[in-house]
């Protein structure tokens, strides 16, 4: 097994780190071959199973994932940003060598693209694992799912499901809260409803959403299209159904 | 003459993307030496520009996945500053044994995952494992204990989603602050002990940097209140913060570096907050380190190791303390938006971080400004290299580029907490 970082904050491989109860069984079972933030031993590929956390941000990016694909046989995206690029892909819709100009003492000496995009847009995946972070629970089910040779299991439902299922009383009925467990995938274990705060959406789109009656929804709650707009442009802002949701709200040159 | 390089192309056991040049000359010479930081920007200052004051403390938490609280807290105690919310005194405890609790996590995978192989002669904690077992057991329990406060109260590890401005979407009740005191209590002979073993462990003699920083206060062990000091005599506020430390570009960063305006390289986190402030560690705490004979100052930044674990001794007496004199009364979350600029400093687990907004009077943010601990480290890390290297030239290339990266792992970097950012609105 491989863990690889790109662009983003570690929060994806923590969780590894995190199995305190699990960890040391599992590395009776799988052999950590290369995961820098963990080990000094880095064994070359290729490898069996290879987690990605991170977006792609730059050239060095580009080489490093091109290395990571051909040296694994299946390749995983785990997180919101090798999914889909992550908060800072929020950088896409604006100005980036306006920003560096306008604030860098020297601002050629800072490289990288003007987007930060998911691992897919680059190179073929064979798995994504959802989440801002990624749920621990759900990368211990893909070792042990490819451990097994079988099919790892990803839900599809929707926040909303799970949520009532928890029995939790419906925030956007009770509150009016603009809660977007409605259009945004499971995982999490409707979290932040179940903590008193609707869905932001931090495990990108469900399944088929309808992103349409969502904005309605949203209309209907008093929001502004300006609010809508920022609301599906948040922490998850680079997933399609988010994305082009947002533009129908508040129009703004797109770049890149 | 013809200068060589030695290099480390990636560092491990670090959080992120960096590595090691050393320039050497014929004799073996050091003509300099530079942590290359070459993760990519993330231009957070740049993207939390026009967002609401509310939504932003949830995107500046993903500049760390390793202690995303401290970000949350940090931009929440300057946002609250410019709108002028006064916080309870349970949110207020409650906040910190949240700080702490990241404390105990993320000193957990420094110690035990990324610096003790080191000092134990393994690549990995798992490799460690096999012969020590016990130990990393311990490790693990006492880094889960952290894990377990930070999801408790945040509901999840990793960027937890309740920390709003004025408090907490919930408060939790007060039997459940009773079991996490039953779970605090039954790991503080893992931390003593833990400490006990790493404090024997051999670690080199050296002396390093004589400047530290970090947040004091009179009455508790610097955390989210009181003044920014240094041992040579500066005693800040966060607004003044800025006026004192300067951020610098240098060619092979995407990390800005710091130093004091005095010119001196400076240290933060764990060993910085030992020195400074020694006396406001909790009382077992300070009994264990006059058992160990751990004394202050500590000038050696190979002790930062033992620093983390007195932390956690430190970290879970008081978090007994401040749960147990919380009484859960439900609260109301309400405050009116207004302009204005404020700046905050929270004691990181990687030592002091600062945050800066200024908002519109439709609470729109137009400046954000942020300092993160790694950024602050930096210069202090290059001039331990630049000290260390000439006493072990004569070594093999190997062996020195492996002592530099325990030099470097003393701060347990965060690297993509220092190339989070470009500051914004800056002339």
């Amino acid at each position: 097994m491989a863990v690889f970082k790109f662009t983003s904050c570690s929060g994806c491989q923590t969780p590894f780190l995190n199995m305190e109860t699990e960890i040391l069984d599992l590395a009776d079972h799988v052999e950590v071959a290369c995961f820098a933030m963990a080990s000094s031993a880095t064994r070359p590929g290729p490898y069996d199973l290879t987690f990605v956390e991170g977006g792609i941000s730059c050239e060095e990016d580009v080489r490093r994932i091109n290395m990571v694909r051909q040296e694994s046989k299946i390749l995983v995206a785990i997180g919101n940003c090798a999914v889909y690029g992550g908060p800072q892909a929020l950088r896409n819709f604006l100005d980036l060598e306006d920003l560096k100009r306008a604030v860098y003492p020297q601002p050629d000496l800072v490289h990288c693209f003007p987007t930060c995009k998911g691992i897919a847009d680059y190179v073929p995946v064979d798995g994504f694992l959802n989440g801002c972070p990624v749920d621990q629970g759900h990368l211990q089910d893909y070792i042990v799912s490819v451990l097994l040779g079988k099919a790892p299991e990803v839900s599809t439902r929707s926040v909303c499901l799970e949520c009532k299922m928890k029995e939790n009383i419906c925030l956007i009925v009770a509150e009016g809260v603009a809660c977007m467990g409605v259009v945004t995938g499971t995982g999490c274990g409707a979290l932040c409803p179940s903590f008193d705060r609707g869905c932001y959406g931090c495990f990108g789109p469900s399944a088929d959403p309808n992103l349409n009656s969502f904005a309605n929804l949203c209309r209907e709650l008093g929001l502004t299209e300006e609010e809508i707009n920022r609301k599906l442009s948040y922490i998850v802002n680079n997933a399609k159904a988010f994305r082009e949701e947002a533009e129908r709200h508040v129009p703004q040159p797109v770049k890149g | 003459m013809c200068p060589s390089q030695l290099k480390v192309d990636y560092l491990t056991r670090v959080e992120g993307g960096g590595g090691i040049e050393l320039d050497l000359d014929e004799q073996r010479q050091l003509l300099d030496a530079r942590v290359t930081i070459f993760e990519p920007p993330r231009f957070f200052e740049g993207i939390v520009r026009g967002r609401r004051c509310e939504e932003i403390a949830d995107i500046i938490a993903r500049i760390c996945g390793l202690c995303p609280v401290t970000y949350q807290l940090g931009t929440l105690l300057a946002i609250e500053q410019i709108l002028g919310v006064e916080v309870s005194r349970q949110v207020q405890l409650l906040r910190k044994v949240f700080i702490l609790s990241q404390y105990l996590g993320s000193h957990g995978i420094h110690v035990f995952f990324l610096a003790l192989p080191d000092y134990l002669g393994y690549d990995n904690i798992f490799e460690m494992a096999g012969e020590h077992r016990d130990l990393v057991n311990r490790g693990l329990r006492l880094k889960k204990l952290g894990n377990d406060i930070t999801s408790f109260l945040g509901a999840r590890e990793v960027h937890p989603v309740t920390a709003v401005i004025g408090g907490f979407t919930k408060l939790p009740p007060r039997s459940m602050l009773d079991d996490l005191i039953i779970q605090l209590k039954a790991r503080q002979e893992d931390a003593q002990a833990a400490l006990e073993f790493v404090a024997h462990l051999p670690r080199p003699a050296w002396v390093g940097g004589r400047v530290f920083g970090a947040l004091s206060h009179p009455a508790e062990y610097g955390l989210d209140e009181g003044r920014w000091c240094t041992n040579d005599g500066l005693s800040l506020s966060a607004e003044e913060f800025t006026g004192y430390v300067e951020e610098y570009q240098v060619p092979h960063s995407n990390s800005l570096h710091c130093r004091l305006k005095n010119g001196a390289y400076y240290m933060v986190g764990p060993l910085a907050r030992v020195n400074l402030n020694f006396e406001q560690l909790s009382a077992e705490a300070r009994r264990a380190a006059s058992r160990l004979n751990l004394s202050v100052p500590d000038y050696n930044p190979f002790n930062s190791i033992v620093a983390r674990l007195l932390e956690i001794v430190h970290a879970i007496e008081i978090s007994i303390n401040y749960l147990a004199a919380i009484e859960v009364r439900q609260e109301s979350l309400s405050y009116d938006i207004r302009a204005g600029a404020a700046a905050s400093l929270i004691e990181a687990p990687r030592g002091t971080l600062y945050h800066r907004f200024r908002i519109d009077d439709r609470g729109f943010v137009q400046e954000a400004r942020i300092i993160p601990p790694t950024t602050q480290n930096l210069s202090r890390i290059e001039q331990d290299l630049k000290e260390l290297v000439p006493q072990i030239a004569h070594e093999p290339d190997d062996q020195i580029a492996r002592a530099c990266e325990v030099a470097v792992r003393n701060y347990d970097p965060c690297i993509s907490c220092a190339t989070h950012c470009i500051i914004t609105g800056r002339s």
